[in-house]
C-alpha cells in the first residue's frame, strides 16, 4: 500500500491555478524527490498534504485513509511531519525545548502534561530521548542555546530534529538545502541518509538537483502546478521538458 | 489605609494574570473587565440575595465566568490580531450594557450590600493563583502555550489542537478575572457597571505589557507598580496623570519587552545528563 497518494489534486487561489490535476504516490521505504522551477507549486503541494491549505478538488490518501480536508493538527497527529522553506523554529526556546515540542504525548493532551511535574522519571526519559535525537544530528552541544542563536545550517538541522521527535511516518522536507553551500549540502545529504530509516517515506522538495540525484528513488517533476513527468532520477532529470523548464528554453 | 493598598494591589495582580495567561498563547484580550464583572455580580448576588458564604460565592463566580469564557472564546478565538481585539472590546461593552439593563442587580444605579474581602483573603487568592501559574510554568504546558504564541501553525503541525488550547487559556483567564471581580465587589461594598468598562480592561493589559509577558512575575510586578506608583507621585496634583502617562511611554521605550522579560527554561540537560528543572530558576535571557 502506498504511504501517500495524491489523486487529481487541484488548488486555485482566486483565478490562479497553483496545482492542477496532480497525481502521484509514494511507496514504503521510498524517498520521493519533487522538483520544478521557482513558482511551480512545490511548496503548495506540501501545504496541501499537511493541511496548511485545503485543496479545491481531488483527494489525498495517507495509508489508505482519506485525509483530503484534514486540518493542520490532524495531519500532524496521523504521522505527517514537515520542515519549512523559510525556517520556522520556536526561536526564543532552547534547542532542547524545540525538540521536546515534537513530543506527541504532550501535544495530544496539553493540559494533562501539568501532572508530569510529579513524575520526574518520565520527564527525564523525555528529555533524554530529545537529547538522543540532537546527538543523531550533531546538535547536542547546542542543546541549551536558544534556537535563534544557531547557525543557518544548524537551524535547518534542528527543524529536522523537531520533526523526528513527532515520530512521523512521512517526512516532508521543503527545500532543506536552500541557502546552503556545497559542503553544507553534502553534510545535509549524509544526515538525511542517516535518519531515513526512522520514516516509512520521505518527500524532498528541492531546487538543488544534486540533492535529488543522491537521495531520491523516484522523482516527480512539476511546472505550473502540472506534472511534467515522473520516474527514476536519471530518467526524469534528463527528460527534455524538465531540462527546458529548468533552463528556461536555453535563454540563460 | 495600607490594607486598602494591599487589597487593591492583590486584585490588580490577579487581573494582570488573567490577561497574562491569555497572552501566553499570543492572544490580546481587552474583554477581561467583562469577566471581572461577571465574577463581581454573580458572587455579589449570591452573598447578598442568597446568603452564600463568601468563598463559595467567589467560586461560583469563577465557575460561571470560566464557562462564559469558553463559550465566548470558541467563536472569538478563530479571529486574530486586531479583529480579536475588536471582538473582545465588544464583549466588554456589551456585558457592561447588559448589566446596566438588569433591574435585578440595580441597573445603572449599581448594586450593594457585599462585604467580607479582607487582606488575608486577597493574599490567599493571589498565592493560590500564583502557585497554579508557577506549576504550569514548569511543565510542558508552558512550552505548548509559548509555541502557539510564537507560531500557531507550526505548533499545530506538531499535533497540537491550537483552538482547544487557546479557548482553554481564555477560559482560565476569564476565571481568574472573575475571582478578582468577586474580591473587588466584596471590598468596595457597592459596585456600578461602569467599574467594569473598557478602561478597566485597558489597565489590566497595561500591567502585563509594562511588566513583561514572558513570565508570571512580570505582570504581577507591573500591577504592583501601576497600583502604587500613582500614590507616590500624588504630590504632583493635577500633573499626576500626565507624568504617569509619560512614565509609561518612557518605560516602554527602554524596555519594550517589559520590565521583567526573562523566560524560564522548561527543560535542562548538561553533557547528556538531565538536571532537575528547579535548578534552572530565572535565566536572564534579557530581551529575547
Amino acid at each position: 500500500m502506498a504511504v501517500l497518494e495524491l489523486r487529481e489534486l487541484n488548488k486555485s487561489f482566486g483565478g490562479i491555478t497553483a496545482v492542477e490535476n496532480l497525481s502521484f504516490q509514494v511507496d514504503e521505504n521510498q524517498i520521493l524527490g519533487l522538483i520544478g522551477p521557482n513558482g511551480a507549486g512545490k511548496t503548495t503541494v506540501i501545504n496541501l498534504i499537511t493541511g496548511f491549505y485545503q485543496p479545491t478538488s481531488g483527494s489525498i490518501f495517507f495509508e489508505g485513509q482519506d485525509i483530503t480536508f484534514s486540518s493542520i493538527y490532524q495531519a500532524g497527529r496521523i504521522g505527517i511531519a514537515r520542515t519549512f522553506q523559510n525556517i520556522r523554529l520556536f526561536k526564543r526556546m532552547t534547542v532542547l525545548e524545540n525538540v521536546l515540542m515534537g513530543d506527541k504525548e504532550y501535544n495530544l493532551r496539553p493540559f494533562f502534561s501539568v501532572f508530569d511535574f510529579l513524575k520526574g522519571g518520565k520527564t527525564k526519559r523525555k528529555i533524554e530521548r530529545a537529547y538522543a535525537i540532537l546527538e543523531e544530528l550533531g546538535l547536542q552541544d547546542h542543546a541549551m542555546k536558544r534556537a535563534g542563536e544557531l547557525s543557518y545550517g544548524d537551524q535547518r538541522r534542528l527543524e529536522i530534529a523537531r520533526s523526528i521527535a513527532t515520530d512521523p511516518k512521512l517526512l516532508l522536507l521543503d527545500e532543506p538545502a536552500a541557502g546552503m553551500n556545497e559542503e553544507e549540502t553534502q553534510l545535509l545529504i549524509e544526515d538525511i541518509g542517516r535518519i531515513k530509516n526512522r520514516f516509512k517515506a520521505i518527500i524532498v522538495v528541492e531546487h538543488d538537483l544534486s540533492v535529488i540525484r543522491q537521495l531520491s528513488h523516484k522523482v516527480v517533476a512539476i511546472d505550473y502546478g502540472k506534472k511534467i513527468t515522473e520516474g527514476a532520477p536519471e530518467e526524469v532529470l534528463s527528460h527534455p521538458s524538465v531540462v527546458e523548464a529548468y533552463l528556461g528554453g536555453s535563454n540563460e | 489605609m495600607t490594607s486598602a493598598y494591599i487589597v487593591l494591589t492583590c486584585i490588580n495582580i490577579l487581573l494582570a494574570w488573567s490577561v497574562y495567561i491569555i497572552m501566553l498563547t499570543g492572544q490580546v484580550s481587552i474583554g477581561n473587565s467583562a469577566f471581572m464583572a461577571i465574577g463581581a455580580y454573580v458572587s455579589g448576588v449570591l452573598t447578598v440575595k442568597f446568603d452564600f458564604p463568601l468563598v463559595a460565592a467567589l467560586m461560583m463566580g469563577v465557575i460561571v465566568s470560566t464557562m462564559a469564557g469558553a463559550l465566548i472564546g470558541f467563536p472569538a478565538l478563530r479571529l486574530k490580531g486586531v479583529y480579536l481585539i475588536m471582538v473582545t472590546i465588544g464583549i466588554a461593552a456589551s456585558v457592561e450594557t447588559l448589566i446596566q439593563n438588569i433591574p435585578y442587580v440595580g441597573g445603572v444605579g449599581g448594586f450593594g450590600g457585599m462585604f467580607g474581602t479582607t487582606v488575608t483573603l486577597s493574599v490567599i487568592c493571589v498565592i493560590i493563583v500564583c502557585l497554579i501559574l508557577l506549576w504550569i510554568s514548569r511543565t510542558p504546558l508552558q512550552r505548548i502555550l509559548e509555541a502557539i504564541r510564537e507560531d500557531e501553525r507550526v505548533a499545530a503541525s506538531m499535533g497540537i489542537n491550537v483552538t482547544y488550547v487557546k479557548v482553554c487559556a481564555f477560559a482560565i483567564g476569564a476565571g481568574i478575572a472573575a475571582l478578582a471581580g468577586g474580591l473587588y465587589a466584596h471590598y468596595m461594598t457597592y459596585i456600578y457597571p461602569e467599574n467594569f468598562g473598557i478602561w478597566a480592561s485597558i489597565q489590566m493589559l497595561l500591567y502585563v505589557i509594562l511588566g513583561g509577558t514572558n513570565n508570571l512575575w512580570g505582570p504581577a510586578f507591573g500591577a504592583v507598580l501601576m497600583t502604587l506608583l500613582p500614590e507616590y507621585i500624588r504630590f504632583l496634583d493635577e500633573w499626576r496623570v500626565t507624568v504617569f502617562g509619560v512614565l509609561i511611554v518612557v518605560l516602554l521605550l527602554f524596555r519594550p519587552e517589559g520590565l521583567l522579560s526573562f523566560r524560564t527554561v522548561t527543560a535542562r540537560i548538561r553533557n547528556g545528563r538531565v538536571s532537575k528543572p528547579a535548578e534552572g530558576k530565572g535565566d536572564q535571557d534579557g530581551r529575547a
